[in-house]
């Protein structure tokens, strides 16, 4: 079997915010993700999840320790964006006024994508994710749903070889939450080289989806594999399916109960 | 994705803006109608001003025609001055900064993007207040066009220099934009937007000679008004590309820095 370069390694990264007092974010965190690869991040507000997207998504400056995303090293911003699909905040990261086409229309230039490849792209992506009924209307007339569906779109239009996506369902309801998973899922069955890391409180959303936990507390990488090799691992009783398993692994390194028990 | 297409993401800039704008159809109108309003409102205060003030000489004496150029001019200013803050404000409250942050394209180009409809916006009622101006008896007939356009394309190099500091001082301090609030009031008392600097007494007067605006209304005045021709511009402009020479590289390095410190606090969104 031969060995998948890694889409994202990160070795040794630490953050700390300065201010009154500082606040640690993140403590020495390592590890990677493979190609072809998703991987869940779990974790409890605060843990210093959204600080490792934003260091990986190259908007945040770590103080110490390396990464590479794509293979290419987090100083080379302008080359690692190009190479991204990233949502951080689906509800408020798009122009209200203007409709869904206009908007991916203007995100998409930044990537070269114009003329019949935007339109072309547009097609392919509005029959994949169902963007039809709404591509035409406000952003701001849409639901969270669509919303959130429009984020997902504009994350993959340049067909990224890495994607980012730091809580893309938190605003969804459990049936959207799935769907928006369904269409991630089918995104990598057609790109088999692209690779996930996101993070979410939906366990049952991503659980058929992901081969990888890592779990993250206080900024501390506790657990980094498979929810099952991890579940054996800290010497949980097994689980009948993924999504217990992982959240067997959330209670148990947090020490807090999730909607679907521990 | 290189140099090559900051071009297309201005012009993507632009044309976004021009979208939103005509969405808010109504605040054309009101502005139009608030333009129309200043420019009567300063007709009739004209009025009370007669024979010839000290500063009016070169311009026959007419205040109307004096106040028309500065009320004409200092909205096309302000744009440089705080446009580039106020588009990361806008960004920053509609949460798209950090979404046009994570595009290949630098941000600071997307910034610039950001204040080209402004721009165009500010022009086109400066257009208007000439054209009122002109219908209510400002000589402009004899005007030197060209040499206006130089002076006011040289002013808004040199004030966009400061408008950088602002963008950055505000990317810092998130609000209080000390360096827009600072130049706007001081041009409005020492630059002669309103009255003739020679009116303030001599220490104030030195001042407005550190003010871009001071050599730029200065020239606009004496390009429009007086037909001037480009050896007699030739001061207002030197004077012009000398702050721009200065004024800007300060404004790029600042706006850099203060990117640079945004993404070590982690605080680029926030507002």
């Amino acid at each position: 079997m031969t060995e998948r370069p890694d889409a994202i390694r990160v070795a040794a990264v630490a953050k700390t915010y300065p201010g009154k007092p500082p606040v640690q974010a993140l403590h020495a965190l390592s590890f990677s993700v493979p190609a072809g690869e998703m991987a869940v991040v779990l974790g409890p507000n605060g843990a210093g999840k959204t600080t490792l997207f934003k260091i990986l998504a190259t908007l945040l400056k770590p103080d110490a320790g390396e990464a590479w995303v794509a293979g290419l090293r987090l100083e080379r911003a302008r080359a690692v964006r190009a190479q991204i699909g990233v949502i951080t905040d689906p509800d408020r990261s798009f122009f209200w006024r203007l409709d869904g086409r206009e908007n991916l229309r203007f995100f998409a230039a930044a990537y070269d994508l114009r003329g019949p490849a935007f339109d072309n792209r547009l097609q392919e992506l509005i029959e994949a994710l169902d963007l039809g009924e709404f591509i035409a209307r406000r952003v701001g007339s849409l639901s969270s749903g669509q919303r959130g569906r429009l984020a997902l779109a504009r994350a993959l239009f340049h067909r990224p070889t890495v994607l980012l996506l730091d809580e893309p369902t938190r605003s969804l309801d459990p049936a959207a939450a799935g769907d928006f998973m369904r269409l991630l899922g089918d995104y990598l069955e057609q790109h088999p080289r692209a690779s996930v890391l996101l993070s979410t409180h939906r366990l049952g959303a991503v659980a058929p989806f992901v081969r990888r936990a890592l779990v993250i507390v206080h900024g501390r990488l506790l657990a980094d594999g498979p929810p099952e090799a991890l579940i054996r691992q800290a010497g949980l009783p097994p689980t009948a399916t993924r999504t217990e398993a992982l959240a067997q692994l959330y209670a148990h390194y947090t020490g807090t109960e999730t909607e679907y028990g521990r | 994705m290189g140099v090559s297409n900051w071009g297309r993401m201005l012009w993507e800039a632009f044309r976004r803006d021009v979208k939103i704008a005509l969405t808010y159809r109504l605040a054309f109108v009101l502005r139009f109608l608030s333009t129309l309003f200043q420019v009567v409102v300063f007709y009739f205060i004209s009025k009370l001003v007669t024979g010839a003030p000290p500063g009016l000489e070169q311009y026959g004496g007419n205040y109307f025609a004096y106040a028309l150029i500065g009320l004409a001019f200092v909205r096309l200013f302000n744009i440089s001055l705080s446009g580039y803050a106020g588009a990361i404000t806008e960004a920053q409250q509609m949460g798209t900064l950090e979404a046009q942050a994570l595009l290949p394209t630098p941000l600071p180009v997307l910034i610039f993007g950001a204040n080209l409809w402004p721009y165009l916006y500010a022009f086109g009622e400066t257009l208007v207040y000439l054209l009122l101006g002109l219908i209510l008896g400002a000589p402009l007939a004899g005007a030197n066009v060209l040499g206006a356009l130089v002076i006011a394309l040289l002013a808004s190099l040199a004030i966009s220099g400061l408008g950088l500091m602002g963008a950055a001082m505000i990317l810092v301090y998130k609000r209080g934009n000390a360096v827009s609030w600072i130049v706007e009031a001081a041009a409005g008392l020492l630059a002669g937007v309103y009255f003739p600097p020679d009116l303030l007494p001599g220490p104030l007067q030195k001042l407005s000679y550190l003010l871009p605006h001071t050599y730029a209304l200065a020239g606009l005045r004496g390009a429009l008004l007086n037909g001037a021709s480009w050896r007699e511009l030739a001061p207002s402009m030197l004077a012009l590309a000398g702050f721009s020479l200065a004024l800007l590289p300060i404004g790029v390095i600042s706006l850099r820095w203060a990117l640079g410190r945004a993404q070590v606090k982690g605080n680029l969104a926030q507002y």
